[in-house]
């Protein structure tokens, strides 16, 4: 099975709302990114966000696959790690998309079961170490589905925000393969909570409180 | 953004809820689709001046800029403005009711959780086109609006919405006379399409009309609770009542 | 990464208790290899201690340690007449470290300025922070890329806050590479970045734009720009805002889940 679910966690057809998400795009274009600069954005989240979510899964994944399963230390690690309260409703919010798939494809699964006590909700990379452990994919695999669909995220979000020739997208995202690579050798290297990468961008935060006093928005953030 | 300190177990029931369709317990989720400027927005103020007195309700906007038709609603005062969330659909209307329901049905699981219990939660799309219907994983039953502005020739020509809707609403039919539209010829033509299934033609000046359309509303309710009525899809395809004379079809 | 430590460590020390009658006592105000503690005036409510520079500013090798901790219920405002500079380091690496524990009850409010790292500096900083339930920081500090005119040296500032034993706020500010942080949406062209850090407590205050709640008790409104003096006035309104005695204090609440 896992060799189609990897498939499936890469997807953006998956349904778990993450069309409403630009990873961070829309308020990038707001503070007035253009679409050359693209590529260098993919770079930088590279470097920073997909590091820790990506990390912040595998932990998630090895979390589920105790007994018991306990998500507490790695969401609250993300949560400190994450100081932008916008970003972290954000993150809540796609998670809850993920957790909704993970618990119609194996309700009873302990990944699953343990996600229902976390206050407040599962942030979007616990929970998709929860579908992980469902779908059976390894760490390598969840790792880099992670990156995969923050690259192809942006990607994506750029084709209504910054049109222009879509096949462009797909020399952005191959361009990027070494610095996704990097991601995700360094989220799978992550051997604990404790460890856990907190490269922030500050701009980046900045645009995301920005975007979320905006009144007119096409995405969550 | 969904409330972060929401009860856990509750959201859990309800999800099982949506998942287990027609229990009557829960509120009729019910859809309000139709082109841009058809006036769905203005459909949902009537409903709920009509109904807000005698239903717990609730209102879910879908908008291509998130919040336009939210602060609309919100403005005309016919709902305490908390209860009704816009939704972000990443530019992306026709998936947020149809491929993709996740934001949607947090934005009513966290409603009806926040306001419960409800009997009815009104889903509006984002204006899209003739193709864009709801999934009978959100909505309970759907109303699709066309208006005679768009002139009279709409209705025959079908799509989803149009011919598989529960309710179609012919809209502003008091402008009919200003664009040279037979109001009634309309109906007949979308009645035919229909096959049966009800048409309203609409106008929120003429109170006839909309007592009506609050009626359809109310039985629906009804259906709803007793359980007799079933979630249909409309599909996102026009019924191809020829296709396999052209092949198309495949079997 | 290790600094070549050209000397042992010698940290300065500042400890401060009050006692039994509540009178504030500085258990201990050792003098490190960079700043001095000084007493100041004290304030009503508080002890004040100056951070005297004994040395210029950092260099290849250097290692700058702090060791401050404030016993229960006491109250420390850390001062520092100047700043401090990071000079060329010629390839080494220089660390500023600082290690703060608040015990319960007790408040630290620092009010650094900046730290300024010049082109051909590479430093280490790092801020340890360990408050017991019901302590609280009022932090500020602001870091500046270059001198007038230049690119700037590289810095990563790592910041680890625990309260009451878990986890509150962690950052690692990554500089050290101009061309990875000024990526969009890392730096882009600024090269200031000053914060105003409210920890174990929400610090109440007005609104601000940047300001970010944190998932634990604690806030921080962090600005970024291309030069120095507009957002140090800036700051400074909001450290004001935040220090305001008699302000709506909400003491922090045990950290329960992020």
């Amino acid at each position: 099975m896992a060799g189609l679910a990897s498939l499936l966690l890469g997807d953006g057809r998956l349904p778990v709302g993450a069309y409403t998400y630009s990873a961070g795009l829309e308020p990038a274009v707001a503070a007035g990114l253009t679409r050359d600069r693209i590529p260098a954005l993919l770079k930088a989240r590279l470097h920073t966000a997909a590091v820790t979510e990506a990390a912040a899964a595998v932990l998630a994944l090895r979390a589920a696959g105790r007994d018991p399963v306990d998500y507490g230390p790695v969401q609250r690690a993300l949560a400190a790690r994450t100081p932008a309260a916008p970003l972290r409703e954000a993150s809540a919010t796609l998670g809850r998309g993920v957790q909704r798939l993970a618990r119609r494809l194996d309700p009873g699964h302990p990944a699953v079961t343990a996600l229902t006590g976390i206050r407040p909700r599962p942030l979007r990379p616990v929970a998709l170490g929860a579908l992980g452990a469902v779908m059976g994919v390894s760490e390598e695999e969840l790792a880099r589905g992670v990156v995969y669909d923050e690259l192809q995220t942006i990607a994506s979000a750029a084709l209504k925000l910054l049109p222009g020739d879509p096949l462009d997208t797909v020399t952005w995202i191959l361009d990027a393969e070494p610095h996704a690579a990097a991601a995700v050798a360094e989220a799978l290297a992550v051997r604990s909570p404790a460890e856990l990468p907190a490269r922030t961008p500050p701009l980046t935060e900045q645009w995301a409180l920005e975007h979320a006093q905006r009144e007119r928005r096409l995405f969550l953030a | 953004m969904p409330d972060q300190q929401s009860n856990q177990q509750s959201e859990q029931h309800l999800d099982q809820q949506s998942e287990q369709h027609s229990r009557p317990s829960r509120a009729l989720r019910l859809g309000v689709a139709g082109p841009v400027g058809t006036g769905k927005s203005s459909i949902l103020a009537t409903l709920c001046r009509e109904l807000a007195g005698e239903l717990a309700m609730a209102v879910v906007t879908n908008d291509i800029y998130t919040d336009e038709d939210a602060r609309f609603l919100r403005s005309a005062g016919v709902l305490p403005t908390e209860r009704i969330r816009a939704v972000e659909t990443g530019a992306c209307p026709h998936t947020a009711i149809r491929d993709d329901v996740s934001a949607n049905l947090d934005a009513v699981e966290d409603l009806e959780e926040a306001y419960g219990p409800l009997d009815l939660v009104l889903v509006e799309s984002g204006g899209d086109n003739l193709t864009a219907t709801f999934s009978p994983a959100l909505a309970d039953a759907q109303l699709f609006c066309i208006d005679v502005a768009g002139g009279g020739d709409v209705a025959r020509k079908g799509g989803p919405g149009i011919t598989g809707a529960d309710l179609l609403i012919i809209n502003k039919t008091d402008l009919a006379p200003y664009v040279e539209v037979d109001v009634a010829a309309m109906v007949a033509d979308a009645s035919h399409a229909r096959d049966g299934l009800p048409v309203l033609a609409l106008s929120k000046n003429d109170p006839v009309s909309v007592a009506e359309l609050a009626d359809w509303v109310r039985k629906m309710l009804e259906r709803h609770r007793s359980g007799t009525h079933v979630p249909t899809d409309p599909g996102p395809m026009a019924p191809h009542s020829h296709s396999h004379d052209h092949g198309h079809d495949g079997s | 990464m290790t600094a070549e430590s050209a000397e042992p460590v010698d940290p300065t020390v500042v400890a401060v208790e009050r006692d039994p009658s509540g009178r504030h006592i500085a258990r201990e105000l050792r003098p490190g290899s960079f700043l001095a503690p000084r007493p100041l005036r004290p304030s009503p409510d508080r002890l004040r201690i100056a951070l005297v520079g004994t040395r210029a500013g950092l260099l290849a090798g250097d290692d700058l340690l702090l060791d401050i901790s404030v016993g229960p219920g006491a109250r420390l405002e850390l001062v520092e007449p100047s700043g401090l500079v990071a000079y060329d380091h010629r390839g080494g690496t220089s660390r500023w470290r600082a290690r703060v524990e608040v015990a319960e009850g007790g408040e630290l409010h620092w009010d650094a300025r900046p730290f300024v790292i010049s082109s051909g500096a590479r430093v280490e900083r790092s801020m340890d922070v360990s408050l017991a339930a019901g302590a609280r920081m009022l932090w500020r500090d602001t870091l500046v890329l270059g001198r007038s005119g230049e690119r700037g040296g590289g810095v990563r500032a790592r910041t680890h806050v625990t309260y009451d034993g878990c986890e509150l706020l962690v950052e690692d500010l990554d500089l050290l590479d101009p061309d990875v942080r000024e990526l969009p949406g890392i730096l882009g062209p600024h090269r200031v970045i000053g914060a105003v850090t409210a920890l174990g407590a929400d610090p109440g205050g007005r609104p601000h734009p940047y300001r970010m709640a944190l998932a634990g008790p604690g806030a921080q409104v962090r600005l970024l720009d291309t030069v120095a003096p507009a957002i140090e006035a800036e700051l400074a309104a909001v450290w004001e805002d935040w220090r305001a005695p008699g302000g709506p204090v909400t003491p922090g609440l045990p950290v329960t889940n992020g």
